[in-house]
């Protein structure tokens, strides 16, 4: 239909041409516009590729001026900038070891060749080591993976600042100016003229520029002064963890006390995009349990991954704590007892007064496929073979592992078999989350036998129960095996499993809204029966959660447990 | 003013962008429209439109090329098929294509009817060196 004015609404070749067209065609003067070979028809060829050429260029203009839509890595790198967020460099893998040597003194940049990755590490800082006999030094070191045997040296000072390349780690990034050590401003508010300080920013293609105060916040610098900035160059990132074999001809003995970790590539671009709003919005202060999550993970980036929440949130609640657990690799290594509270100490300074930061290992729980029921098409698979199998592979593949906000996707899991394999035609799996507390654990008579979990998933009513455990013989009961369960209300039993008999009928409690379970003081568990018994498993309480799609949660995280064989039917 | 499409069936403008004598840019008309939308389709090379890679007769690619008979064919092919596609207001009645290796100059001489009127045109391209 003709128009007697250009519909702007469409803005890809065609349909600007179509629009165009459309409104020539209300004019008089020419006909010709919708044939080819015409000279009309050619300048509305140009006109639509120009229209379409600068929608395109606008579209890309503004899908790069916003972080959730930027793409490239500089547009995403500059808009972080805005927020205060410098991504994450790249970070030299690290390791801590213990030697001896003859002389007292381990200098700084002292290479240590590591056999298993073939890269070589290198100490920072000169060490003074302690005499642990006559005429033997020792102590522990911590070695950085670098791909010279020095530091890169930069003092290349123009226009008020100095590049450091994307190749950089930049949280070893020491600057001096004049011999006088300069340390990295956070707060422009706490800085003065005085102030020797420098700023980290993130530029173009990845790099970072140093610069420094203008006289009012901070220290001015000026050209033509002496500034030297060093910083470590990881060439092996990722690959070089897991180092455990040194050598150094610097030394007489090495003992690995951690081998090589939390080396990583550069902040990737959907972690700028997540990280930089959160940042932002924490401000530097560890005030909720997200912002400490944040702020926990940009002040250390050797740390592989990281939870925080509020102590009000543990089962049993711990008022005034703010709880993190934190991993340094993706097997799920945890770091030292030194390690975790220098971490604490550093939060700390971030968190509200009178908030104490506690490290704590993750709880990690089981989701069990307990049963379930997969319709097949005979004329494709005529008896169901290899369709079991086929769904443990993949329930294995979509195993949460431990993971911190890991997700067991149900939904994808049955889709996914569904779609990939015709002859499925539909499949539904009972699944239950179970926690375990071992024998041996409480055997120890000092040992206070309160059980706690902490699911943090909706659990349903009625849904708990145990596997096989042993109970006192006092409670006489035949063969002494008992059984946990819940009342629907709230309160777990205790029963007999072959009399069928309920010996306690307020055991504990049970939450069903967040999972949380509470056995204060469990004196009939028979732990050393069980233990004699070599056929006896750990007390194990399972659950049967309100969404299959069970997800980690705080300090709750969850991996594939058992996997029954399901029932085939046509 | 008087419209002048009234008179004519086919108006376009002039590529030339020649004024006339009321100083607008210059029109052209029924044969004449057609006559240069024919020329500017055999004159135009692939890729030269946006978004339409393959309009044109693409005599370009040619102009270089040791002629043989089958590159005259081939040539001649391409026009047919282009006026064909791109200009439903004519019948296409010949083609002609010849190359004059002395002047170096290649000839297409397209004969048609427009409105049972019979019509050519002849396009020479030359190849200066």
């Amino acid at each position: 239909m003709s128009d007697s004015f250009i519909n702007l609404s469409q803005t890809d070749f065609e349909q600007v041409k179509i629009s165009l067209t459309d409104f020539i065609r209300t004019k008089p003067e020419f006909s010709d516009y919708d044939f080819t070979g015409s000279a009309m028809s050619t300048l509305i060829d140009l006109l639509a590729y120009n229209t379409a050429f600068f929608s395109t260029y606008t579209n890309f203009l503004a899908n790069e001026s916003f972080i959730d839509s930027a793409q490239k890595r500089d547009s995403l790198m500059s808009l972080a900038r805005l927020v205060g967020y410098t991504p994450r460099s790249r970070i030299a893998s690290r390791a801590v070891l213990n030697v001896t040597s003859s002389s007292s003194t381990l200098p700084a940049n002292t290479v240590f060749s590591g056999a298993d990755t073939g890269y070589s590490f290198i100490t920072l800082e000169s060490q003074i080591l302690e005499e642990v006999s006559s005429g033997v030094f020792g102590g522990d070191v911590t070695v950085y993976q670098n791909s010279n045997v020095l530091k890169t040296v930069n003092t290349t000072y123009s226009f008020g600042k100095v590049v450091i390349p994307e190749q950089a780690d930049i949280s070893s990034l020491t600057v001096s100016v004049g011999g006088i050590v300069y340390t990295e401003a956070n707060r422009i508010s706490a800085l003065g003229p005085a102030s020797k300080v420098f700023f980290i920013d993130p530029i173009f293609s990845g790099a970072y520029e140093v610069s420094f105060g203008d006289g009012t916040y901070g220290e001015r610098v000026n050209d033509g002064s002496n500034v030297r900035v060093e910083y470590l160059t990881p060439n092996g990132v990722n690959n070089a963890n897991g180092e455990r074999s040194f050598t150094s001809n610097a030394v007489t003995s090495i003992n690995v006390v951690s081998e090589s970790y939390g080396g990583s590539e550069r902040e990737t671009s959907e972690s700028i995009r997540r990280n930089a709003p959160s940042y932002f919005q924490a401000q530097n202060r560890a005030v909720t349990a997200n912002d400490a999550e944040i702020v926990f993970k940009v002040d250390n980036p050797e740390v592989y991954d990281a939870t925080a929440w509020g102590g009000e949130d543990n089962n049993p609640p711990q008022y005034g704590r703010l709880f993190l657990s934190t991993i340094k690799d993706a097997a799920g290594t945890t770091f030292s007892a030194e390690e975790l509270s220098e971490f604490g100490a550093k939060l700390q300074e971030k968190t509200v007064v009178g908030i104490l930061p506690e490290f704590k290992d993750r709880s990690c729980y089981d989701v069990n496929v307990t049963s379930g029921t997969l319709i097949y098409d005979p004329v494709i698979n005529s008896d169901g073979t290899g369709l079991n199998g086929l769904t443990s592979t993949k329930l294995i593949e979509y195993d949460p592992a431990c993971s911190f906000r890991g997700v067991f996707p149900y939904s994808t899991i049955t889709s996914e078999l569904v779609n990939e394999n015709p002859a499925i035609r539909s499949i539904d799996l009972d699944i239950d989350i179970s926690g375990s507390f071992s024998n041996e654990t409480y055997n120890n008579s000092d040992v206070v036998r309160n059980l706690y979990i902490s699911f943090a998933n909706s659990v349903k009513k009625n849904s708990l129960f145990t596997d096989f455990f042993f109970i006192s013989e006092s409670l006489g009961e035949p063969e002494n095996i008992g059984f946990l369960d819940d009342d629907g209300d709230g309160f777990i039993r205790l029963g007999g499993v072959n009399s069928g008999r309920i010996f306690n009928y307020r055991l504990g409690t049970i939450d069903y809204s967040n999972g949380n379970i509470t056995i204060l003081g469990f004196s009939d568990w028979d732990t050393q029966k069980a233990i004699t018994d070599q056929g006896t498993k750990d007390l194990t309480i399972h659950c049967v959660p309100e969404s299959r799609a069970v997800q980690a949660k705080k300090q709750a995280t969850y991996k594939l447990g058992t996997v029954a064989s399901i029932r085939l039917s046509q | 003013m008087a419209k002048v499409t009234d008179r004519y069936r086919y108006s376009d403008l002039d590529f030339n962008f020649a004024r006339s004598a009321n100083g607008d840019v210059a029109r052209k008309f029924d044969d004449n429209a057609i006559k240069q939308s024919l020329r500017n389709l055999v004159l135009t090379n692939y890729y030269e439109r946006p978004f339409r890679p393959s309009l044109g007769a693409n005599l370009n690619s040619v102009l270089f090329s040791n002629f043989s008979q089958g590159d005259m064919g081939e040539i001649r092919s391409g026009i047919i098929k282009t006026i064909n596609e791109a200009e439903p207001r004519v019948i296409l009645l010949e083609v002609l294509v010849g190359f004059n290796e002395k002047t170096l100059t290649l000839s297409v001489s397209i004969t048609y009817n427009y409105l049972d009127t019979e019509d050519t045109i002849d396009i020479n391209i030359e190849r200066v060196k």
